[in-house]
C-alpha cells in the first residue's frame, strides 16, 4: 500500500513507499463478425470496442447493418455495444418472408 | 393399386413409426413444398392450413401448376398430395387464431403480424404443441426456428426475435421469391423435425445465406 511522504520521514530517515499501480494490458484478440445475408470476417482488436467499430473493421457500413438485429455472443446489442477479442458479432436482417 | 415403398429412407425416417399431427399454417412458397416434402416422407396426419387462391405469379415457387390458377390453395394440395403420394391430407381455408393445435406446428405465414398472432394465441405454453417450426424467407436468404413451446428458455428466445412487419427490411417485388430458396428452407425446416424424431439436437435458431453461401446455427 502507498502512503503520503511525511515531512517527518526525512528526519527519520524513513524512505516513503510509493506502489505504482501497472496499467492493465490491453487484451490482443480476433473477434468473429458476421452480416447475414452478407458474409463472415475474423478481425483482429486490440482492447474493446463497438459493435459499428467491429462491422467497419470487418467492412461493413453503417448503412449495411442498419436496421438489422444485432447480437454479441447470441444476446441482442446495440452499435454502441463493446466487443473484446474471442467475441462473436453479429447483424441480421429482418426478413418479412415468406412471400411467393 | 400401387403403394409407396418408404424401405431407403428407414433408417432415418420410417414413416410408421411417426404419428404424430401435422399442422403446416400457410401454403404459399415455404408451406406448399414444406406440406408435400412431408407427404413424400410418408407423414400421414397432415393438415394444411390457407386461405388464399393460386395466383398466376404464384406459380414460380410454390407447389402449384398451371391448373390450380383460381383454386383454393388448400383443394389445390390436397388433390397435389394425393395424385403424388395417396395420402389424403385435411385442410383448413381461414386465419389460424385461437385454434387448438397439436402435435407439431410448421408457421409460414407471410407477415410478422400473422406470426406473433399465431405464436401468442395458438402456440405459446399450449401443451399439446410439441415443437413448433417457423421460417423467414428471402430471396437468398432466411431464417429458421425450431422451438418447444413449453419451455420458458426457449419462448424467452424466440419471442427476442420476434418484429413488427414495420421494422422488417422490405424487399423489391422482383427479389422475393425464388424455387432453390424455398426449396432449401423447407428441407432445413423438415430436418430440425427428422431430427427431433429420433432423438437428436437440433438447432433451435439457423440463419441462412445462399449469397454468400453460410450457415450460422445454433443449439442449446
Amino acid at each position: 500500500m502507498a502512503r503520503k511522504p511525511d515531512p517527518m520521514d526525512i528526519l527519520t530517515g524513513v524512505e516513503p513507499v510509493v506502489a505504482v499501480a501497472e496499467k492493465p494490458k490491453e487484451l490482443k484478440g480476433k473477434i468473429t463478425v458476421a452480416k447475414v445475408p452478407g458474409g463472415m470476417e475474423d478481425v483482429e482488436i486490440t482492447g474493446k470496442i463497438t459493435v459499428l467499430e467491429a462491422f467497419k473493421r470487418a467492412g461493413f457500413s453503417e448503412d449495411d447493418i442498419d436496421g438489422c438485429q444485432l447480437q454479441v455472443n447470441g444476446t441482442g446489442a446495440k452499435t454502441t455495444s463493446k466487443v473484446e477479442p474471442g467475441d462473436n458479432v453479429l447483424a441480421v436482417s429482418k426478413i418479412r418472408g415468406n412471400r411467393g | 393399386m400401387a403403394q409407396v415403398d418408404y424401405w431407403r429412407q428407414l433408417g432415418l425416417f420410417p414413416p410408421r413409426r411417426f404419428k404424430k399431427p401435422i399442422t403446416v399454417i400457410g401454403a404459399g412458397a415455404t408451406g406448399s413444398y414444406i406440406a408435400y416434402m412431408l407427404a413424400k416422407m410418408g407423414c400421414r396426419d397432415i393438415t394444411v392450413c390457407d386461405f388464399d387462391i393460386v395466383e398466376d405469379y404464384n406459380l414460380p415457387n410454390q407447389m402449384f401448376g398451371l391448373r390450380d390458377i383460381g383454386s383454393k390453395k388448400t383443394e389445390a394440395m390436397s388433390r397435389i398430395i394425393k395424385e403424388q403420394t395417396g395420402t389424403q391430407i385435411k385442410t383448413v381455408c381461414k386465419a389460424i387464431n385461437k385454434a387448438k393445435l397439436k402435435g407439431i406446428v410448421f408457421v409460414l405465414t407471410d407477415t410478422m403480424k400473422s406470426r406473433k398472432g399465431i405464436w401468442l394465441s395458438s402456440l405459446k405454453n399450449k401443451k399439446g404443441v410439441e415443437l413448433v417450426i417457423e421460417t423467414r424467407m428471402g430471396i437468398d436468404n432466411g431464417r429458421i426456428y425450431t422451438i418447444v413451446p413449453t419451455d420458458k428458455k426457449q419462448i424467452k428466445f424466440y419471442e427476442s426475435t420476434l418484429y413488427s412487419d414495420k421494422e422488417a427490411q422490405p424487399s423489391p417485388c422482383t427479389r422475393t421469391a425464388i424455387a432453390p430458396t424455398v426449396a432449401t428452407i423447407g428441407g432445413m425446416a423438415i430436418f430440425n423435425l427428422i431430427n427431433f424424431f429420433n432423438g437428436k439436437s437440433y438447432p433451435y435458431e439457423i440463419l441462412l445465406s445462399l449469397d454468400p453461401c453460410m450457415v450460422i446455427s445454433r443449439k442449446y
